[in-house]
C-alpha cells in the first residue's frame, strides 16, 4: 500500500509497531490477593508485547494455588523458602532474560497502574539510548498524593535528596544524571543494563538494593530516569499505625550500613552509613514502634557493622546485639540515635524527656 | 485477531455503556470492542466484567478522553480502528459498510459519515442528520475551517493512525479534530452517504465534557493554530491562512459571549466571566472593539 508521505510533528506518543519484548516481574509473598488485583492491572496494560512472570518466595497461604490457577497467562517460579526481594528478583529477571526479554519491569505486588503506565515507559526508554533504567511516579494509592519521583545520591559527600514533584525530578535528572536514584516498587531495567551490570546484590536480601542498584547503574555509565507523566499507585500505608513489621527496621539499619560500607571506601562510608540507618529509622517510626521494633533496630545496626549479610534471623542469638547494649537501646532509643547522629538537640530533647 | 476494533472510552456511565457496547457488537462482524475505563467511580467496572467478549482496560486516574483513546489503540489488533463514545451509538452494518471502503480503497486514511442526533436522555434520533454535506477526497482546507465530523462515525486504518502518532494529549476537547486534521493532510478520505451512528445531543450543563465551553474554546484555537502551521496549510499564501484564522476566532468569540450572557442570566457570575475572559484572550484585536464594549456595559445595565 503507499506509504504516507508525510509527517506532521505531534507531541510524543510511543509507537505502536515493532514493540520490544516485555516482561512484568512480580513478586509474591503471603499477599495472594493483592498479587491478584496487581495481576488484574497488568494484563489490562495495553503495551502488547507482553509477558508476566510471577515469582511466589514461599508463601504459605495457599496464595500459591490462586497463582496456579491463572495457567499459562503467567510463568510461575516457586521458592521453597523466603529468598527475598533481591533473590525472588533475580529468578525473575534470569527467567526473563532467557526467555529474551528486552525489557523487565519489576512490579511491587501492591500496587495498580493505569493502562498506559508500561507503554509510556518502555516509549521513554527507547527514546533514550543511553538509559538503563526508568519508573513512573510513585502515588499513595490511598490519598492519591505523589509520593516519590526520584532521588540523588551523592556518594562523595554523602548528600541526598528526594522529590515527589515532577518539574523538580526533571530539574534533578537534568543536573544529577549520573547521581540519580530509583525506587525498586516499579522499576523498567533494559536488558543492556542487566547484561552489563548482573543482578540484585544477594547480601541486602530486601531494602536498599535500589540504591546499590541505581549507583552500579551509575557507575556503568547508563543514565535513570522518572518518567514523570506515567504513573504507578502503592500502598504507601498510613502514619500511626504500626504497619511497618519489625523486619523493615532491621534491614534498614543493617542494609544502610551495608550500602554506604559498599560504595564508599574508609571513614567517609561509616559516617555516611551511620547518619543513613539513624533517617530510615526516623522515616519508618512515623508509622510507631515499639519494643520489637527498636530491638531489630538495634539488631540491624549491629549486624551492619559486623558485616552480617543475607535474611533476618530474629531468634538466632548470635545475629542479637549483646544484651546489655541492647537494653539500653530499648530503653532510650530516642537518647541513642541522638547520639549517634551525634545531634546535640535530639541528645538534649531525650534527655528532657526524661528529665521529670 | 479481529479485523475491526472498536474503541470507546468512558467515564461514569455504567447505565447507558452497555447500549454502547451492544450497538458496536451489531454494526460488523469480526469486531473487537476496547473498552478503556477513566478512572469511573460507578460500577462501571463490575457491569463490564458481566459483559462477555470485551478488553477492558482502566485508568486509575481521570486522564482525559485522548489518552484514554490511546491506550485503546495501542492495546487493539484490528486493521481498521473506530471510535465510539460511552452515550452515542452505532447503526447496525455500519462498519462492515465502511470497511469495505477501505478496503476497497488503499489510499483512504480515514472513512466517515454522518450521523443522527439523538436525544438527550435515551438517544432516540430526534431527525437531524450531521453534517449534510460529506466531502470525500482531499478535505484538508475543508476541515481547517470547522470540525464537522463526528467521532463516532470515523473508521480510521491502523497504519495511519500509527503513522500521525495517535491523539494529541494536549487539547482537551478537540483531540479527534486535531487528529481528523493531520490525517487528511497526508491521505484522502471518504464518507457514507447514509448515516452511521447516534450522537447524543449534549445537554446544557450536563456531565458532558463538552459543556465546559471556555477550555473546548482554548483548545479548538490551539488545534487550528497548529494546523495552519502544518507544512501542508503553508504552502498556501498567507492571506488565506489569517482569513481561515480570523473567521474562525470570530464564530469563537460569539460562541463564548453566547454562553457568557447565558451563564450572567443564570447567575454563574465565576463561570460567565471566565467565558468573557477567554473570549478576550483569544480574540483581542474583537475585544478591543468600541462597539462590543458599549453593547456589553448596556446589556450588564439592563439587567
Amino acid at each position: 500500500m503507499n506509504a504516507p508521505q508525510q509527517i506532521i510533528s505531534t507531541t510524543v506518543t510511543s509507537p505502536c509497531t515493532k514493540l520490544p519484548k516485555a516482561f512484568v516481574c512480580i513478586l509474591n509473598w503471603n499477599k495472594g490477593d493483592e498479587t491478584l488485583s496487581c495481576l488484574q492491572s497488568v494484563f489490562a496494560q495495553d503495551y502488547r508485547n507482553l509477558r508476566v512472570v510471577v515469582v511466589d518466595n514461599g508463601s504459605t497461604d495457599g496464595s500459591l494455588a490462586a497463582l496456579r490457577a491463572l495457567g499459562d497467562r503467567i510463568d510461575l517460579i516457586t521458592h521453597s523458602e523466603n529468598q527475598g526481594f533481591t533473590g525472588g528478583c533475580n529468578a525473575g529477571m534470569r527467567h526473563a532474560l532467557a526467555a529474551g526479554a528486552d525489557y523487565v519491569w519489576l512490579l511491587n505486588n501492591d500496587t495498580e497502574c493505569d493502562a498506559d503506565t508500561l507503554s509510556r515507559l518502555v516509549a521513554f526508554a527507547e527514546a533514550h539510548p543511553d538509559i538503563g533504567m526508568v519508573s513512573p511516579i510513585i502515588t499513595d494509592r490511598g490519598s492519591g498524593k505523589d509520593n516519590y519521583a526520584v532521588g540523588t545520591i551523592d556518594l562523595a559527600t554523602g548528600h541526598t535528596q528526594e522529590t515527589a514533584d515532577p518539574i523538580e525530578a526533571e530539574a534533578l535528572q537534568r543536573a544529577y544524571p549520573h547521581q540519580i536514584m530509583l525506587k525498586g516498587t516499579a522499576l523498567l531495567l533494559k536488558r543492556h543494563l542487566i547484561d552489563a551490570i548482573g543482578y540484585f546484590d544477594d547480601r541486602f536480601f530486601a531494602y536498599c538494593e535500589d540504591n546499590d542498584y541505581s549507583m552500579r547503574r551509575a557507575a556503568a555509565g547508563f543514565r535513570g530516569a522518572c518518567v514523570t507523566n506515567a504513573r504507578v499507585y502503592h500502598d504507601e500505608g498510613m502514619p500511626g499505625q504500626g504497619w511497618r513489621k519489625p523486619y523493615a527496621f532491621y534491614y534498614a539499619a543493617r542494609n544502610g550500613i551495608l550500602f554506604w560500607r559498599k560504595h564508599v571506601p574508609g571513614l567517609a562510608g561509616w559516617k555516611h552509613s551511620r547518619w543513613h540507618s539513624c533517617t530510615m529509622f526516623r522515616v519508618l517510626a512515623r508509622s510507631g514502634y515499639g519494643k520489637a521494633e527498636t530491638e531489630a533496630f538495634a539488631d540491624g545496626l549491629w549486624n551492619g557493622w559486623r558485616g552480617v549479610t543475607g535474611r533476618w534471623e530474629p531468634s538466632r542469638r548470635s545475629h542479637h546485639m549483646p544484651a546489655p547494649l541492647r537494653r539500653i537501646f530499648v530503653a532510650m532509643p530516642a537518647l541513642c540515635l541522638g547520639l549517634l547522629e551525634v545531634n546535640p538537640r535530639a541528645v538534649l530533647r531525650a534527655l528532657r524527656l526524661r528529665a521529670p | 485477531m479481529a479485523r475491526i476494533s472498536v474503541i470507546i472510552p468512558t467515564h461514569n456511565r455504567a447505565r447507558l455503556l452497555p447500549r454502547a457496547i451492544e450497538s458496536a457488537k451489531a454494526a460488523g462482524q469480526d469486531v473487537e470492542i476496547i473498552v478503556v475505563d477513566d478512572a469511573s467511580a460507578d460500577e462501571t467496572p463490575s457491569v463490564c466484567a458481566d459483559i462477555p467478549d470485551i478488553i477492558y482496560l482502566r485508568m486509575q486516574n481521570n486522564v482525559g478522553l485522548a489518552r484514554a483513546r490511546n491506550a485503546g489503540i495501542r492495546r487493539s489488533t484490528g486493521e481498521y480502528i473506530a471510535f465510539l463514545d460511552d452515550d452515542d451509538l452505532r447503526l447496525p452494518g455500519s462498519l462492515d459498510l465502511q470497511a469495505a471502503m477501505l478496503d476497497q480503497n488503499r489510499d483512504l486514511g480515514f472513512v466517515y459519515g454522518p450521523v443522527h442526533f439523538g436525544d438527550t436522555r435515551d438517544c432516540v434520533p430526534t431527525g437531524r442528520i450531521k453534517p449534510e454535506v460529506c466531502p470525500g477526497g482531499d478535505i484538508f482546507w475543508r476541515l481547517v475551517i470547522d470540525n464537522f465530523i463526528y467521532v463516532a462515525s470515523v473508521m480510521v486504518r491502523r497504519t495511519h493512525m500509527e503513522t500521525i502518532g495517535l491523539f494529541a494529549e494536549d487539547v482537551p476537547g478537540t483531540e479527534d479534530w486535531d487528529a481528523w486534521l493531520r490525517l487528511a493532510a497526508i491521505s484522502p478520505v471518504d464518507a457514507l452517504p447514509e448515516p452511521v451512528a447516534i450522537y447524543r445531543e449534549p445537554a446544557y450543563q450536563s456531565e458532558q465534557m463538552s459543556s465546559h465551553r471556555p477550555s473546548m474554546c482554548m483548545s479548538g484555537v490551539r488545534t487550528q493554530m497548529r494546523a495552519l502551521r502544518s507544512p501542508r496549510a503553508l504552502a498556501r499564501d498567507q492571506t488565506t491562512r489569517k482569513r481561515l484564522e480570523l473567521n474562525y476566532r470570530d464564530s469563537v468569540w460569539d460562541n463564548l459571549v453566547r454562553e457568557g450572557y447565558r451563564s450572567l442570566s443564570d447567575r454563574q457570575f465565576y463561570y460567565a466571566s471566565l467565558n468573557f475572559l477567554t473570549a478576550i484572550r483569544l480574540h483581542p484585536r474583537r475585544a478591543a472593539n468600541v462597539g462590543v464594549i458599549t453593547n456589553f456595559v448596556r446589556s450588564v445595565l439592563a439587567r
